[in-house]
């Protein structure tokens, strides 16, 4: 049975590393967070279908409203095309500058009685408002069990006259009811 | 069964020590620099829908998973699929000239290895003549693979027999994700030319097609005599696939593929009138073949959907040891939804039909030239949460009916504990069959001949029969992965399988065989499915993403497993193993390196430890690969590839049982040029 030994060999590597793992220090994932949600806005704006007084135009406007790390992330859209529009951003701090914006991301350091307030304020509006607390605009990215998640408000989007693919829907949790 | 009760003691052992509270990543999809172009499903982490057919993360997969990302498959340099699999860590390569490759998981090794199940976009490439895989013509375009899932350890649950020590299965890219125009072409020392051409366009509102042919020749091995091996061959491939989605959440895919090709080998084959007793020749082997599949899936509503997919599938072989055509048509059906909450149940019905066609070659035949074979099954599987989002429960099980055995039955017991998002301690038992083949049937193969003492010469041979058992593994299987930061992840996989009914032949009596040309002493051995045998160890994988710009990847895997030799054989001298060629050590190391935006280094070493258990061992080596890859524009790729750097050349399997003489695998240069020109 000198086979086992090399077996209890293989066992104990695989301890001693797994031990050895749990040095490495827990980084910050901020960064990672900030890449995974522009990664689900970016998606979100490619299965977004605008009424067509706001498509005419050969630009897809992207506007953020707040303050962090996520800018620099989020400026990354300007150099790419949705749909053969090219994607324009725009940073706004009213909700009169939202005007023309397919897409508002509205981020949670704003607060999440002023989101409420945004919200209200633009439901109306054919923008697609994407906000990250829970039940904060159109689709919120939220945090869900072990990873990030999305929750849409299908009747949110019907009321500002945005229609979201099906592929997206069947990813989301959705929510009925405004 | 001393070694099962140590095997679980240790196991104990380290799992039970195992921290659970280290650090803790939510996110752990796969890295991407480039964010953007990361799908939704991604972003929500990567998805493997192989081991429990419903969608699932690596991460939290309660099997031994490795998964080779279309990324990896260009940085790898890979021109075929055996060599990509050089990457999966308790897997074994081992090329035995140029068209023809030992591959198989945890065990029983050999160029008919049985125990490994292959899919190609649901399509079983599984040949059911001998129960294993034709590598030589599974020549993908891997610009097109969308990635490869790999299980260790038997998926027949839900896969079906013959899903028995792995599960591989690959996955050709959505129509959509191949639009434009790629060309690519290179050439080297032994990969003498490739030339791939890809266009993708768009059908309709909503639908996408792509259409490619490639073309591949190789030269030949060289026998270690440094003898040319004149194995060269060239391999034609052309196909389509069309993706539609005549509405939201519905999707209909047709696709297809034809391939010609010939390649030559060498046999040495039995012969009474040789004063060697051994013929020597060099044939062709013309090979052509085709598939088409079609498939229509449908969501009903979030957690509810079903599939229904019809193939067609071709192979014509003209080789020394068989001449054969054979059809394979197969319909399968598949139902996902959720009866109560915290249950997600899937179950699903087949239907198969072979039909062959095998005649009479210079070595060998087949008792019956053809034959009809029909195949039904059906699975359940349901996933319980039993604690939300940390404990899991999966059962399930495959029914199929076959026409050797009857009915098999293959369920599996999966718990998985996942106490926090990084964390995820698996453990599974499962029983899987391996039917047997039209040759374990009906095969008459003459393998050697000798002289004898009456002063007629004797011969050797194998014949199959119809009475066989399957042969039937119990799996127990216990794994670990750990996200331990962001970028650093270890898994550690286990196993203990327990083999019953092995395929083995029964030693047969001399007797006096008369008939003209040659009066000799006959010596049959029938196949039959006596042996017992057992294998366990482990496979381990470190992955670091130690910055942007540099992976680090290495893996150790080590087997302890018993093949069967054939005693009547043996008695006659000859060593004659069915699945062998197993290495008891390997170890891989990769790294990726991002010099500078535009230019890439890649390195593979990897160890694979001495096959002792062949009639000629082969030695253990240590090989390096290394890829210089350059992207002088967005759109126009180049690279070098060097392959098996360390040796002029090495053999990596030998002793086969069917007298074809070992080749070496050469050191090799190859450069490669790829353009792409993406649809604006």
């Amino acid at each position: 049975m000198l086979n086992v030994r090399s077996f209890f060999i293989f066992l104990l590597l695989s301890f001693v590393a797994l031990q050895a793992g749990v040095v490495y220090a827990e980084d910050a994932t901020q960064a990672r967070v900030h890449k995974i949600k522009a990664g689900f806005l970016f998606n979100f704006a490619k299965f977004a279908t605008w009424p067509p007084e706001v498509t005419p135009s050969n630009s897809l406007l992207m506007c953020m409203w707040g303050e962090s790390e996520f800018k620099k992330y989020f400026q990354a859209f300007s150099k790419r095309v949705i749909k053969k529009k090219k994607v324009e951003v725009r940073y706004v701090a009213t909700t009169k500058e939202v005007n023309g914006c397919h897409v508002l991301f509205v981020e949670h350091t704003l607060g999440e009685s002023k989101i409420r307030r945004i919200y209200q304020e633009l439901r109306e509006h054919p923008t697609l408002l994407v906000t990250d607390i829970v039940s904060g605009g159109v689709i919120n990215i939220i945090p869900g069990g072990k990873l990030l998640r999305f929750e849409i408000y299908p009747d949110r989007a019907s009321r500002a006259r945005i229609k979201l693919s099906s592929q997206l829907l069947k990813l989301a949790q959705i929510v009925d009811g405004e | 069964m001393k070694s099962r009760w140590i095997y679980l003691a240790l196991i104990s052992f380290l799992y039970i020590l195992v921290p659970f509270h280290v650090g803790s990543d939510p996110l752990l999809a796969e890295e991407g620099e480039d964010f953007l172009d990361l799908d939704l499903e991604t972003l929500m982490q990567m998805e493997v829908s192989i081991a429990s057919r419903n969608p699932q993360t690596v991460q939290s997969t309660p099997a031994a998973v490795f998964v080779i990302t279309n990324e990896d498959l260009r940085r790898s340099g890979a021109e075929s699929i055996p060599d990509a699999l050089r990457l999966v860590p308790g897997f074994t390569v081992a090329q035995i000239d140029t068209n023809r490759f030992a591959i198989t998981a945890r065990g029983s090794n050999g160029e008919f290895a049985t125990k490994l199940l292959v899919l190609v976009d649901g399509r079983s490439v599984y040949t059911p003549l001998f129960a294993g895989v034709y590598w030589d013509v599974q020549d993908l375009m891997l610009e097109d693979v969308a990635r490869i899932e790999i299980i260790r350890g038997p998926g027949a649950a839900v896969w079906g027999a013959n899903a028995v020590n792995g599960v591989i299965n690959i996955i050709t890219k959505d129509a959509e994700d191949t639009q434009g125009f790629l060309a690519s072409a290179g050439g080297g020392s032994e990969e003498l030319t490739t030339a791939a051409v890809r266009y993708g366009g768009t059908v309709g509102e909503n639908g996408h097609y792509r259409v490619y042919s490639k073309l591949h020749y190789k030269d030949a091995s060289e026998l270690s005599s440094g003898i040319d091996g004149q194995d060269e061959s060239e391999m034609f491939k052309g196909g389509f696939r069309m993706d539609l989605n005549p509405e939201d959440g519905e999707t209909f895919t047709l696709q297809g593929d034809i391939y010609a090709g010939e390649g030559e080998r060498q046999a040495t084959i039995p012969s009474l009138t040789s004063p060697t007793f051994s013929s020597r020749t060099t044939t062709d082997s013309e090979l052509a073949g085709g598939n088409l599949i079609a498939r229509w899936s449908k969501e009903l509503s979030e957690t509810s959907n079903y599939t229904v997919q019809f193939f067609y599938d071709r192979t014509m072989r003209d080789e020394i040891f068989a001449d054969q055509s054979i059809d394979v048509y197969d319909l399968d059906f598949d139902h996902t939804f959720a009866p109560a909450e915290n249950h997600s149940f899937t179950w699903g019905l087949g239907y198969r039909a072979v039909s062959d066609d095998l005649k009479r070659t210079e070595s060998s035949f087949f008792e019956d030239e053809s034959r009809t074979l029909h195949l039904f099954s059906s699975f359940a599987q349901d996933e319980i949460e039993i604690v939300d989002q940390t404990l899991s429960l999966i059962v399930g099980a495959k029914l199929e009916h076959n026409d050797y055995t009857g009915v098999e039955v293959q369920p599996t017991a999966r718990l998985v504990y996942t106490p926090n998002t990084s964390h995820t301690l698996w453990g599974s038992f499962s029983r899987a069959v391996r039917t047997p083949s039209r040759a374990d049937a009906d095969i008459r193969l003459p393998v050697v001949a000798f002289p004898t003492d009456q002063g007629l010469p004797g011969l050797a041979s194998i014949y199959g029969s119809d009475n066989n058992e399957s042969e039937k593994l119990l799996a127990y299987e216990v794994g670990y992965r750990a996200q331990v930061t962001e970028s650093f992840l270890v898994d550690v996989s286990t196993f203990y399988f327990d083999y019953h009914d092995q395929r083995s032949v029964l030693p047969g009596m001399p007797v006096p065989n008369f008939t003209p040309p040659v009066p000799h002493i006959d010596v049959i051995s029938g196949v039959a499915s006596e042996d017992t045998l057992y294998s366990y160890g482990g496979e381990i994988l470190f992955d670091w993403r130690a910055t942007d710009s540099i992976r680090l990847q290495a893996s150790y895997s080590y087997i302890n497993y018993n093949p069967t030799v054939a005693t009547s054989l043996a008695d006659a001298g000859i060593d004659y193993v069915f699945e062998g060629g197993v290495p008891e050590n390997q170890a891989t190391f990769r790294g990726q390196f991002d010099l500078t935006e535009k230019i890439e280094l890649d390195a593979a070493v990897r160890y694979v430890d001495t096959l002792s258990d062949l009639t000629i061992p082969v030695d253990s080596y240590v090989e390096l690969d290394l890829r210089l890859g350059w992207h002088i524009t967005d759109d126009l790729e180049l690279s070098i590839i060097g392959r098996n750097l360390l040796d002029d050349k090495h053999p990596e399997y030998s002793g086969l049982g069917l007298g074809v003489p070992s080749s070496e695998i050469e050191r090799s240069v190859y450069g490669k040029i790829t353009y792409r020109l993406p649809n604006s």
